[in-house]
């Protein structure tokens, strides 16, 4: 991330990361909220995976920002980090 | 009408029956954990010791095993356990229970005690108890390289055995077959206690489904759905990573036990990820060894190549053990954890407890309530890569103080060690928790506080739906909801019993529908033609009768079991996402027990004993 640019790291962990890869970052304007991010992280996505299926992921990870769940109509401001919990399985 | 035979062994006669289990019986009770809980609550007399002639153990196949459904393979081992003093029942994979099955046995129910250590040796028709003198004291591995070298014919003979530590009676071991741990809660120091050290069968018959063009057909669509299924399907992340897959996740949630349940948070969690096993002892997740019909592929093998554990080769670790061995004591080094899975399976250890009691231990040395003296001059800090395998290692052969005390398990260490620690020895009913942390995820909480082993993370597991994005971000799913989660993890108990009475693996409901795929290849194979509502009840039944058990073997048994540990309960957790949370347990469990038809103790109600058929409990535990 670049000093003075408006942009947040958005983690993945999970299925997302086989696809997109440990994080990236991702341009915000004022008063963003994470449900924007969700928008553009999808756009991205789109062309790795099946549009059905990631729509699907986005919608049921969990997300965490800046360590702590929030739901997706808060407001993210440029350095914060977005972890995107997405699909995984275990025992 | 479709039959199945069982074997009856008595140690003590040194006697052997079959039995054909009444058609009736079986379409209720279906098998593994249903069956095991039938057979098991009639035949044990109330109230006896864990370590008893009249206790029994119970070993159980369901219907699928050994078909051609997907992951087919999953077999009971069911007991009254030494470590809680009430019900346990566990399940292994791999190849040993369709070889019981082509043998043309459903189960066996072990009791009595052998004069000598002993094997039951099963070839078809022919079933002896043989001497095993010269196999005790032998790890499992040896004890199954010699054994197939001494049956081995036209065909390889499974082998289920118990390792050195169950044969002194260690209260957290497993019982070991083909490789793969089975039972918690000390299911093979029962064994050990019988001087039953292992079960050899070879078989060459046929195994019976009503209708195989059926089958064939639910099990291909499963197959492709699983398939499909970015978890479970081809290059999925179980075949990449097997359940390690999800170490990161549950550590961005907060929730990765880390030294004894002091936080859910590990600094070290991407050192000890699935990705990092993958990418190196795993060799980039080629190293597997797929149960039979298994599209998950989810065991991979670990190959120390280097450093000081160098030449060890073994399956794993899977997610519980790498977690419970690895962050919950301390230990980032991936060598070490996969070395200490090793010596688990060796021993006869279960890895979960093992890992629990030693995180314990090593919390209670760094806080000055034990000290060298009585580690036998271990320095047990969390970290402290050589104090874990050396606490294994004694754990395993039950040698010196620390030994025992390894062995003993957490609860009993804990009542032992005093000083209030039992604040943060962390399992409930005596079994030790796993690799969840119920802080970070209410509905896990309320899994293990009630779940009828004790601490158990697949009774239901519902971590992934709370936490790893398996459910919608709505209530009741989101970790910390409360509102309707009692009601939503009965249900999904119910669902997931009914699984483990069919055979198939637990890991395909994250590829298929629990009910709606399983269902079919179910009846295909019993010709029962059960009703999704009647399936579900044979898992509802199972449960009931186990907790029923519960009540029958401990007099004060009811709500005030179902807890959890007082660091849950109280001590708010210092990071992560679930910062400052303790669990608020008392109004899930009151959901939970409306949903149940439990009384407000927990008790089943007359009500719903009669309404699942058992009224023979009725008169058992009123």
């Amino acid at each position: 991330m670049e000093a003075g640019k408006k942009e947040v790291v958005v983690k993945f962990m999970g299925f997302l990361r086989e696809v997109a890869g440990p994080e990236i970052t991702v341009p915000i304007k004022d008063n963003s909220k994470i449900a924007d991010v969700l928008q553009d992280v999808h756009k991205r996505l789109e062309p790795l995976m099946e549009k059905e299926l990631l729509t699907k992921v986005l919608r049921n990870s969990r997300l965490v920002l800046n360590g702590v769940y929030a739901p997706d109509e808060t407001e993210i401001n440029p350095g914060d980090v977005l972890t995107i919990i997405s699909p995984a399985a275990g025992g | 009408m479709r039959s199945e035979t069982i074997l009856k062994v008595d140690l003590t006669k040194g006697s052997i029956s079959k039995e054909t289990v009444d058609p009736a019986v079986l379409r209720n009770y279906m098998g593994g954990k249903g069956l095991a809980a039938y057979y098991l609550f009639n035949e044990i007399p109330p109230r006896v010791p864990a370590f008893s002639a009249e206790n029994k153990v119970a070993i159980m196949c369901g219907p699928l095993i050994g078909t051609v459904a997907p992951s087919s393979v999953k077999f009971c081992v069911a007991t009254k356990s030494p470590l809680t003093g009430g019900w346990t029942d566990g399940y292994a994979s791999g190849t040993w229970a369709d070889m019981l099955r082509a043998a043309g046995y459903y189960g066996i129910i072990i009791g009595g005690i052998a004069e000598k250590p002993t094997y039951l040796y099963i070839e078809d028709d022919k079933v002896e108890l043989r001497d095993a003198s010269d196999l005790w004291g032998a790890n499992t591995y040896e004890t199954t390289r010699l054994l197939k070298e001494r049956h081995r014919s036209d065909i390889e003979p499974m082998v289920l055995t118990i390792g050195p530590a169950a044969e002194k009676l260690a209260l957290i071991t497993t019982v070991i077959a083909e490789y793969r741990a089975a039972g918690r809660g000390g299911v093979a120091a029962v064994l050990g206690f019988k001087k039953l050290k292992a079960i050899v069968v070879k078989g060459h018959k046929e195994i019976p489904v009503a209708n195989p063009e059926k089958l064939e057909e639910a099990a291909k669509v499963a197959r492709e759905k699983l398939i499909k299924n970015p978890i479970t399907g081809v290059r999925g992340r179980h075949q990449q990573m097997g359940t390690s897959n999800i170490v990161l996740g549950v550590n961005a949630a907060g929730a990765l036990p880390t030294r004894n349940f002091q936080t859910g948070v590990f600094e070290y969690a991407e050192d000890i990820s699935g990705e990092s096993f993958r990418d190196t002892l795993w060799m980039g997740g080629q190293r597997r060894r797929p149960c039979p019909r298994c599209i998950n592929q989810c065991t991979h093998v670990a190959i120390i190549e280097s450093g000081k554990w160098a030449g060890i080769v073994d399956e794993g670790p899977d997610y519980e053990n790498l977690t419970m061995l690895g962050s919950n004591c301390g230990i980032s080094d991936k060598n070490t954890i996969a070395t200490a899975e090793f010596l688990c399976d060796l021993y006869g250890l279960e890895g979960i407890s093992a890992g629990n009691t030693i995180g314990f231990l090593m919390e209670c040395f760094e806080k000055g309530l034990i000290t060298k003296e009585d580690t036998d001059g271990v320095n047990l800090r969390f970290g402290n890569e050589d104090a874990l395998i050396e606490a294994l290692v004694r754990g395993g052969t039950v040698t010196g103080k620390l030994g025992k005390l390894v062995a003993m398990g957490v609860r009993r260490a804990a009542d032992t060690i005093g000083q209030g620690s039992q604040k943060f020895a962390m399992h409930v009913k005596g079994l030790e928790m796993p690799a969840y942390e119920p802080r970070a995820a209410f509905g896990m909480g309320l899994c293990y506080a009630r779940s009828d082993r004790g601490a158990c993370h697949l009774r239901p597991w519902t971590f992934g739906a709370e936490c790893l994005g398996l459910a919608p971000r709505e209530p009741p799913y989101l970790p910390y909801d409360i509102q309707g989660k009692g009601a939503w993890v009965k249900t999904l108990n119910d669902v997931f019993a009914a699984v483990d009475c069919t055979g198939v693996c637990l890991f395909i409901t994250f590829g298929v529908d629990a009910v709606e795929d399983i269902l079919p290849m179910v009846n295909a194979a019993t010709g029962f033609n059960y009703t999704a509502e009647e399936y579900v009840k044979v898992g509802e039944r199972a449960s009931n009768l186990t907790r029923a058990f519960w009540f029958r073997e401990v007099s004060d048994f009811g709500r005030d079991y179902d807890t959890l540990p007082w660091r849950c309960l109280h001590e708010p957790l210092p990071s992560g996402p679930a910062k400052g949370k303790t669990v608020p347990l008392e109004p899930m469990l009151n959901d939970y027990y409306k949903a149940a038809g439990w009384d407000a103790n927990g008790k089943p109600t007359k009500a719903k004993l009669q309404e699942l058929g058992l009224d023979f409990v009725i008169n058992k535990i009123y």
